[in-house]
């Protein structure tokens, strides 16, 4: 997934626990990269949806579209970092096709995500990068 | 311009159960003056407001909706009930909601996929003009729906539309086919020559999201005519 330098987002974590079949929580994640910059303040208590479906379009495992809601009740601004607090992933492929490890993380794409085209698109663009693949922040 | 992190719009609805991609919603004031001679007060103002939404989901999601002209002064049934919960930047928003007697009539529809990747599907409804000061009845009734699709080997084995020719409507059979050949310059010189198959649409949904190396494009509108009683 091609994303402008200033509407990178990438989320990382420490460790993933498998808390029910379609819900994995990610210990000591935080978000990092560019567009935190020019973000506003990232609330408290909130949500995003993550659409990873073109990452796994050609890939016979998955019949149907890929979206994930990640959850988050809490951050802590900590120099070019963001820290969520009591973070899980939840989706239907999350533990099953896109089964996460400790050093994967989450490439995102925050382009469509201007104050004026926010409430239009309901997801995210995302795709899970293994281990240290074009890890850039 | 700032970036939002965070939860977005959502949108649920009676007839696409996931797959949301993307929504909008518009509400349109049209306002009409009457004036008379002398006065630059208007006499008297006549407010219309139109609401319309497109909304935009994977195929593979959705319930297949007949369609059938009207044939009495009955709303139309291509209706779809839908929960949109706005995510707004700033301030708070009410929920747009229409459902049971305010679901929106479904006035167009369109699939669209690619070789690779997931087949989406577009809706396109609007909702009975909301007039200031009417105390009588409004029925929306529904016409001929007609849409054409995109066939031949490598295209997809439901594009959402059941297509029928207009005098027997028969299944299998349309009111014309055209072709479409395109062919772009280069090394290799690709392009497409596509056969469009054109005719009355009696069913619109259901379009497939995966099937790799298929594609497809395809498009229906239904009209609907305003009746006052």
């Amino acid at each position: 997934m091609d994303v402008l330098t200033k509407y990178r987002l990438e989320l990382h974590w420490d460790s993933v626990e498998i808390a029910e079949d379609d819900k994995a929580v990610l210990k000591g994640a935080y978000f990092t990269g560019p567009v935190l910059s020019d973000a506003a303040q990232i609330n408290d208590d909130d949500q995003l949806t993550l659409d990873m479906t073109k990452q796994h379009a050609i890939l016979p495992p998955m019949k149907d579209y890929y979206q994930a809601v990640l959850k988050w009740k809490g951050v802590d601004y900590k120099d070019d970092k963001v820290f969520l607090k009591e973070v899980w992933l939840r989706g239907k492929y999350v533990n099953t096709l896109e089964k996460l490890e400790n050093d994967d993380w989450i490439l995102i794409d925050c382009r469509e995500h201007e104050e004026v085209s926010h409430p239009f698109l309901l997801v995210y663009w995302a795709e899970v990068y293994k281990k240290e693949k074009e890890r850039k922040y | 311009m700032t970036v939002i992190i965070g939860a977005g719009t959502t949108v649920t609805s009676d007839k696409i159960s996931s797959g949301f991609v993307s929504v909008s919603f518009t509400l349109s004031p049209q306002v009409e003056r009457l004036f008379q001679l002398g006065e630059f007060d208007a006499f008297d103002v006549n407010v219309t407001t139109q609401e319309s939404a497109s909304i935009t989901s994977y195929g593979g999601a959705s319930t297949p909706v007949s369609l059938a002209p009207s044939t009495s002064c009955d709303d139309s049934t291509a209706r779809m009930d839908v929960v949109i919960t706005p995510a707004p930047c700033t301030g708070a928003v009410d929920q747009i909601s229409r459902t049971g007697s305010n679901a929106l009539f479904i006035t167009g529809f369109s699939y669209s996929k690619d070789f690779q990747g997931f087949g989406q599907e577009s809706w396109s409804l609007t909702g009975k003009p909301i007039i200031e000061g009417f105390t009588g009845s409004i029925a929306f009734i529904q016409g001929f729906s007609e849409g054409n699709r995109i066939t031949g080997s490598d295209i997809v084995s439901n594009d959402g539309l059941v297509l029928v020719d207009s005098k027997t409507s028969t299944p299998g059979q349309v009111d014309a086919t055209g072709r479409n050949l395109s062919v772009s310059a280069g090394s290799p010189g690709l392009g497409n020559d596509d056969l469009q198959d054109f005719g009355r649409v009696t069913q619109i949904g259901g379009g497939v999201g995966k099937e790799d190396g298929k594609r497809g494009t395809s498009t229906a509108s239904i009209p609907h005519q305003l009746v006052f009683f």
